[in-house]
């Protein structure tokens, strides 16, 4: 290939470098490691935003990764946290890589029998990372707790908290609520400076909303001194270490309990309510405008499902003569206004229907708890690109089979065709073996 | 201990086997081949399923002593002074006077039937000698092995101790403590196992006299286990001045302070009730009125105390073992239970990693005639040398696995120790098919390095785990088809990858020696050949994480977690295509290549070993404790052969430099 000269040309080329795709390959290569080790001191959401989900890796705990390697048994760096503001992140390199593959290994690379594998499996990842951008913007997943007998038509987030505004309406009145995105409070947390705070409003409410002094782990406690600037009620936030207590390891998302202070002002006269709101409180703080009565709260956000589930019965199999779990099994009712579908969820087979899929995700059989009553948590999941990785994973197999068998036939002076479909069609009939037999 | 203590001790048992009136049985008797077959094969339940009481045996005596055999002699090694026979004041010696071995099953016959033996053998393995010093007790090598009479003096410490130690996590033990802690639970569980059948021999110890009068004497549990529970009950029973031997009986009839470890050998005629039953549970459950002992259960516990009431008589003793035998197979067969007993027993005694590693060895020797004279005679008659040890040891290791996927009918692989055994035969395969392909050699010394390599790991591994490495599945993982796709190809991908990291290992070694000559003929085929694998383990990794994530999505929702070991394949993933790549676009060739596999090499090991040692993600299954350093040799061995193939690509580009200008 000749060297381009034309600026366009030149940009082009270097887009479908290989120069560019072993870099990213390697930045990538690189993001994975530090944002596994990462994982042992900041759990999981932490370093999955940080690394995987990020436009740029803001800063690299170099101590955490150390420690997570055990090597810190032969010296101990301490605490060394590199910041690297400019280090593009998963998001930015998925990208980059996207419009690498693309431009190179499909429009720019020569097309010929010998490179059909190639272009087959460059295709093919190209879709599935479509597939993780469409589930990263557009699937919902959370948990939905049900007690055997219980019936419920909304599931819970794993992580993403929001604030809700609801009027209180009479009994039999469709019920509507406001919800604040976590991304518009969660920079709310300046220790330093307790009056850092947003004001929220909307045509319909009669106040204006603020939010102020945010923490993710924390809990109301009792001003006793009475000397506290930001108490309200008697009471302030009190942040509380997200390390677990008895093990010294950090606590998963789920475990974290987010609180804020909420100042409803009146739009009319300008009086100012001030409450706190707590992930963990047992009902939502109450502000009384005019004649009319609000909830606000904080918690994880919730979706509505288009049918309600009830789960009937639910049991646990152990291997016998031991507490080691075998099998979860829930006997489940789905509820389309008067319709009624019976159906088993069980390990490793879901519900699925009207877009949504669901999962047997945990087990209580009440003896935590000290009730007798059996529960079983479930994973819903609604997912546009749920099958897309399968049709692509058939693809790239196939593509990638298709190239290294041409090379290595190539290589050994057998007929390449011969040997693509023959391999095509053991690993076909092997799979269709397997898919029937087991 | 002293000698006036010694004989104290042994005034004592004799007082106590007086007391007894029971003549001691021979211990040839549980020597007896015949004896040896019927107890091996019994079917027994234990952490879940059924198998042969010889891996039961096996599996204590690997906790113990890290070996599934014991010396009868003062070191417990082949070449000690033989004990002596407490009862007889012999040496324990067979025919020639040659000391005793004895395999798991007729250890556990000796500990059952003459603990008075049992003591004296040692059997607890001592890292850390300053953990006997701890304990007050005199010590020896900094690594030895100390027998039950020699820690009983400490056991009020020992236990102590325990109690202390264990309020710390595990972590941030010393060895020290970790040891105590050890030798503590192993010193319990062996007492449990001696005083096995103690609930026939003495139930309540030296208070029969005591004991109310509706119980039968001589008390057989089997005819008033239900008058004893009543005793019980009525009051509290610790002021029942027979209770607490009582206890102790019951206890050893367990066989274990871990529940699903005690022994379990009646088959329930009930096939709904999946549990069987052992003497230490229907004791238990008697007396704690959990429930209520059937029939049935009783016939099975008087035909178990029929078993030690035949002693010392060897052939009454033979035919109640034998009626035992076939009465247990046959309730375990009535239930359709029990039919990969024999094949367990089979795969115990043939042991096919063992002697694959051994042939694998014995391959590689081969493999290394062949270097010293290329195209003689010697050269051809070493290939096929070569050719059929290493064969043998990849059906072996193949045979192996397969039989443990018929034991427990599933797929080949569930946990760490099983993607040693499935790594390694398929390296050795990948090696015999590369050299079927190629025929240079280089394919024979693959088999042979990776085979004895993985087949000594997985038998460390095994001795270190010191657990049934038949484990039952766990609740997620029970499908097969995922099973059986996305996890052998994920391994297969691994194999691929130390194959490729493996050649290049070779690759510098050799330049290292000066048997090769960089961009020579032999070099590039290093290179080709590498580069296949390297393609081998794309193909094999990436479609192996993409089922994983497939796998995950069908069952629960989430097709990537960024969980440790699926981060780990993804790293395998990228370093494959970074290789490809970096290839394509010319920025490495021969050395740079080879430089990259043993970076690849450090990322297989890391997610095959290193992620499961992060504590975190759902994939670890299998922490072991001192993995780190191993891992840390490797990486360092690594390390210094890129710092020479660094070294090597500088020299080259400054001689090309030189000869351009």
């Amino acid at each position: 290939m000749s060297a381009p000269t034309s600026f366009p040309a030149r940009v082009f080329a270097f887009l479908s470098s290989f120069g560019l795709a072993t870099f990213v390959l390697t930045m990538l290569l690189i993001l994975t490691f530090l944002g596994t080790l990462e994982q042992a001191e900041y759990g999981l959401v932490a370093s999955q935003a940080r690394y995987f989900e990020s436009v740029f890796v803001d800063r690299i705990d170099i101590g955490a990764c150390w420690r997570a390697l055990a090597l810190d048994a032969y010296w101990d760096i301490g605490n060394v946290v590199l910041p690297v503001n400019i280090l593009p992140g998963g998001y930015t390199l998925m990208g980059i890589l996207f419009v690498n593959m693309f431009v190179g290994g499909l429009i720019r690379i020569r097309k010929s029998p010998r490179t059909i594998g190639v272009v087959i499996s460059h295709f093919a990842i190209l879709f599935m990372i479509a597939a993780g951008a469409v589930t990263y913007h557009f699937a919902k997943e959370g948990i939905l707790n049900l007690a055997e007998g219980q019936t419920h038509d909304e599931f819970q987030s794993f992580h993403e908290r929001v604030i809700e505004i609801e009027k209180v309406v009479p009994e039999g009145q469709k019920r509507t609520a406001l919800v604040i995105d976590q991304r518009f409070f969660t920079d709310l947390s300046n220790s330093t400076d307790h009056g850092k705070a947003r004001t929220f409003t909307h045509e319909s409410l009669p106040f204006d909303l603020v939010i102020t002094n945010w923490k993710q782990h924390a809990e109301p406690k009792r001003d006793s001194s009475g000397t506290r600037g930001d108490a309200v009620d008697g009471y302030f936030i009190q942040e509380l270490s997200k390390l677990d207590p008895k093990n010294g390891q950090l606590q998963a998302d789920e475990a974290l309990s987010q609180a804020c202070v909420a100042v409803v002002k009146d739009k009319k006269t300008g009086a100012e309510q001030r409450g706190i709101l707590w992930e963990f409180a047992a009902a939502p703080w109450t502000a009384t405008v005019g004649a009319d009565k609000y909830l606000i709260n904080i918690g994880r956000r919730s979706y509505r499902l288009p049918f309600a589930i009830r789960l009937d019965h639910t049991e646990q199999e152990k291997h016998p003569g031991t507490e080691r779990a075998r099998r979860f099994t829930s006997k489940v009712t789905k509820l389309h206004g008067e319709r009624e579908e019976k159906r088993v969820v069980t390990m490793n087979e879901p519900v699925r229907g009207e877009g949504y899929a669901i999962f047997q995700s945990s087990f209580d059989d009440g003896s935590s708890s000290g009730s007798s009553v059996k529960r079983s948590g479930f994973q819903v999941v609604e997912n546009p690109s749920d099958h897309w990785p399968l049709i692509s994973c058939i693809i790239v197999a196939i593509g990638l089979l298709i190239h290294f068998v041409m090379m290595l036939a190539r290589a050994m002076k057998w007929n390449p065709w011969i040997a693509v479909s023959s391999t095509l069609f053991v690993v076909t009939a092997g799979f269709v073996l397997a898919y029937w037999k087991l | 201990m002293s000698r006036f203590s010694l004989l104290l001790f042994s005034l004592l048992l004799a007082i106590a086997s007086l007391t007894r009136g029971a003549e001691l049985p021979s211990l040839d008797l549980f020597r007896d081949p015949e004896i040896t077959r019927i107890f091996e094969s019994l079917p027994v339940q234990e952490s879940g399923r059924i198998k042969p009481l010889q891996k039961l045996a096996n599996t204590r005596l690997l906790g113990f002593r890290a070996r599934q055999s014991v010396w009868l002699t003062e070191d417990g090694e082949m070449g000690g002074k033989p004990l002596t026979d407490p009862a007889t004041q012999k040496p324990i010696v067979k025919e020639g006077g040659k000391p005793v071995k004895l395999s798991g099953v007729q250890w556990l016959l000796m500990s059952w039937f003459r603990p008075d033996i049992a003591k004296t053998v040692p059997l607890f393995k001592v890292d850390n000698s300053s953990a006997i010093a701890e304990l007050g007790l005199p010590t020896r090598g900094k690594r030895d092995q100390y027998t039950y009479q020699e820690i009983e003096p400490a056991r009020q410490v020992l236990m102590e101790k325990m109690t202390d130690y264990r309020k710390i996590p595990t972590k941030e033990q010393t060895p020290e403590q970790r040891m105590i802690v050890q030798l503590a639970a192993g010193f319990l569980d062996y007492e449990m196992i001696m005083g096995h059948f103690d609930f026939i021999r003495s139930p309540v110890g030296t208070h029969e006299k005591e004991l109310p009068a509706e119980i039968e004497r001589p008390v057989r549990l089997s005819k008033s286990l239900n008058a004893f529970a009543t005793a019980i009950n009525s009051g509290p029973p610790m002021l029942l001045p027979w209770f607490r031997d009582f206890g102790k009986a019951a206890l050893g009839a367990m066989m274990s302070g871990n529940p699903e470890a005690q022994l379990r050998l009646f088959p329930a005629s009930d096939k709904a009730d999946e549990v069987w039953s052992g003497p230490g549970d229907l004791i238990f459950s008697t007396v704690n009125g959990s429930a209520k002992p059937t029939e049935e259960h009783l016939q099975w516990l008087a035909a178990y105390e029929e078993l030690f009431l035949a002693l010392p008589d060897a052939a009454k003793f033979k035919a109640t073992a034998q009626s035992l035998l076939t009465k247990i197979q046959a309730a375990a067969a009535a239930r359709g239970e029990g039919q990969f007993v024999a094949l367990e027993l089979h795969s115990i005694k043939a042991d096919y990693f063992h002697y694959a590693q051994w042939l694998f060895l014995v391959g590689f020797i081969f493999v290394a005639l062949t270097w010293i004279a290329p195209g003689s005679k010697i050269d051809k008659v070493s290939k096929m040398g070569a050719w059929t040890f290493l064969g043998i040891a990849t059906v072996l290791s193949v045979v192996g696995v397969v039989i443990r996927c018929l034991i427990m009918q599933r797929p080949p692989i569930t946990t760490l120790y099983e993607t040693i055994l499935f790594i390694g035969a398929s390296c050795a395969l990948f090696g015999l098919i590369a050299e079927w392909m190629t025929k240079r050699g280089l394919g024979l010394l693959i088999a042979a390095l990776s085979g004895s390599a993985c087949m000594f790991l997985s038998i460390q591994f095994d001795t270190a785990e010191a657990t049934d490495n038949l484990q039952q599945l766990q609740a997620v993982l029970i499908t097969n088809f995922w099973l059986s796709t996305h996890v052998p190809i994920i391994n297969l991908g691994y194999a691929a990858c130390m194959v490729a990291a493996l050649i290049s290992m070779i690759y510098f070694i050799q330049r290292m020696v000066g048997v090769l000559v960089g961009g020579s003929d032999d070099a590039r085929f290093l290179t080709r050949i590498a580069y296949g694998f390297i393609g081998a383990g794309l193909l094999l990794s990436l479609v192996g994480t993409v089922l994983g994530g497939i796998w995950a999505n069908y069952s629960w929702g989430r097709f990537w977690g960024w969980d440790p070991k699926e981060n780990g394949a993804l790293m395998i993933v990228l370093m494959c295509l970074v290789i490809l790549h970096a290839r394509m676009g010319g920025y490495i060739r021969e050395i740079g290549l080879h430089c990259c596999n043993l970076i690849l090499g450090c990322i297989v090991i890391f997610s095959w070993f290193g992620v499961n040692q992060l504590g975190v993600g759902l994939h670890a299954y299998g922490f072991t404790d001192g993995t780190w350093p191993k891992i840390y040799s490797f990486w360092g061995s690594q390390m210094l052969l890129l710092c020479y193939g660094l070294i090597l690509s500088f020299k080259e580009r400054s001689k090309k430099k030189t000869v351009m200008a």
